[in-house]
């Protein structure tokens, strides 16, 4: 830029040219080094970099889960099947959590408790009630829901001795039901006597076909 | 003078001492109540920004004093509602640091419209070319001229007055 010879001009222009003081010259560069944006090429990690170190993460934290069996049954069942795929054994989920709900709703506290008891438990109950060879369970759980003869799922029942076991009257019924099933199955005459084994299983299929009120 | 990629912080480094005594010497001559901590704080707006910036030497000069005048208008403006506030006060007179200056120089712009100090401090205190001034205040680059020219006129009256 070409500057004129102008007396007055060149006086306003040594105005611009002071020479600023060592000191204030330091300070001001050191608080405005202070507030200088670090650019994005000196940052060790970025976004990308976190977003997929999470992911991966998560990843590894699931998979250990799941190898060990510790996830809720669904999330077990789900990492059964994907890591199934890439030939990574890993137990497979129960249905504890459905057992357990069914147990639930029953009535009489100890037939709650027994159902509850025989819920699976963890990954290791699979065989219980998915593979069907369990010779206990497959004699007795034919047709019934839990609950409705007084028996616990996976519960033995004693077909042969009504005067053993649950009642056949526990459960969720009508009252007529009920009474109709306590005079059927009058205990008091359980001093030994066990002549009326046979009417436990036709029994049991009465309430299974009037329950439906309950 | 063109700003490549380079540290930021050595470009801030190289664009103070380029820069700060014209941005010092605009805020002293502008009547600003402390200049050298006007001029840091415009330093310190430049820096956040300053890895943003693209352009030359001069577009860098342009931008340094647009961030500078605006800060001073910020600063009259408020100065202005302080003095409303309390109207018993008198007007602020702006502090003269130690540095020697040109007492005269500066006591007949003192004297000029605030328009005509505006363009030469801008015109040759920051020596900004006429198109740049223009484009900061706002004006056409016609009006800058002739209030430039009024401007020089008016100070050289004064100036050879007091002499």
């Amino acid at each position: 830029m070409s500057h004129s010879t102008d007396p007055v001009e060149e006086r306003l222009r040594s105005l611009g040219s002071q020479s600023i003081d060592p000191e204030t010259r330091a300070a001001h560069l050191r608080r405005a080094e202070a507030v200088v944006p670090i650019p994005p090429t000196r940052r060790r990690f970025g976004p990308m970099a976190i977003a997929a170190a999470a992911v991966v993460g998560f990843l590894a934290g699931s998979a250990g889960l799941a190898s060990a069996g510790a996830l809720p049954d669904p999330a077990q069942n789900v990492a059964h099947d994907v890591l199934g795929v890439v030939k990574v054994e890993v137990p497979e989920g129960g249905n504890r959590g459905a057992c357990v709900a069914q147990a639930a709703k029953l009535d009489d506290k100890e037939a709650k408790q027994a159902a509850k008891a025989a819920c699976p438990k963890g990954g290791d109950a699979t065989d219980d009630d998915q593979d069907g060879d369990d010779t206990t369970d497959t004699t007795d759980d034919t047709t019934e829901s839990p609950g409705k003869s007084g028996e616990a799922p996976g519960q033995v029942k004693h077909a042969d001795d009504p005067c053993r076991g649950k009642p056949a009257w526990s459960g969720p019924m009508s009252k007529e039901e009920r009474a109709a099933l306590k005079e059927q199955f009058d205990r008091s005459a359980c001093t030994g006597d066990t002549d009326d084994t046979d009417d436990t299983d036709t029994d049991d299929t009465d309430s299974d076909d009037t329950d439906t009120g309950g | 003078m063109v700003w490549d990629d380079r540290d930021v912080t050595f470009r801030l480094e190289a664009v103070y001492d380029e820069l700060a005594p014209a941005v010092t010497g605009y805020f002293r001559t502008r009547g600003a109540a402390d200049p050298e901590a006007s001029c840091g704080d415009v330093f310190v707006d430049v820096a956040r920004r300053l890895d943003t910036f693209r352009g030359d030497a001069a577009a860098l000069r342009r931008w340094v004093f647009t961030i500078a005048h605006n800060r001073l208008v910020d600063e009259l403006r408020s100065a202005a509602r302080q003095r409303e506030v309390v109207t018993d006060a008198p007007p602020e007179v702006a502090a003269h640091d130690d540095v020697a200056v040109d007492r005269d120089l500066v006591d007949a712009l003192d004297a000029l419209t605030d328009e005509q100090r505006e363009v030469l401090v801008l015109r040759f205190v920051a020596d900004l070319p006429i198109r740049d001034v223009a484009e900061i205040l706002g004006k056409r680059s016609g009006a800058v001229k002739m209030l430039q020219a009024r401007g020089l006129d008016e100070l050289r009256a004064r100036l050879s007055d007091g002499a």
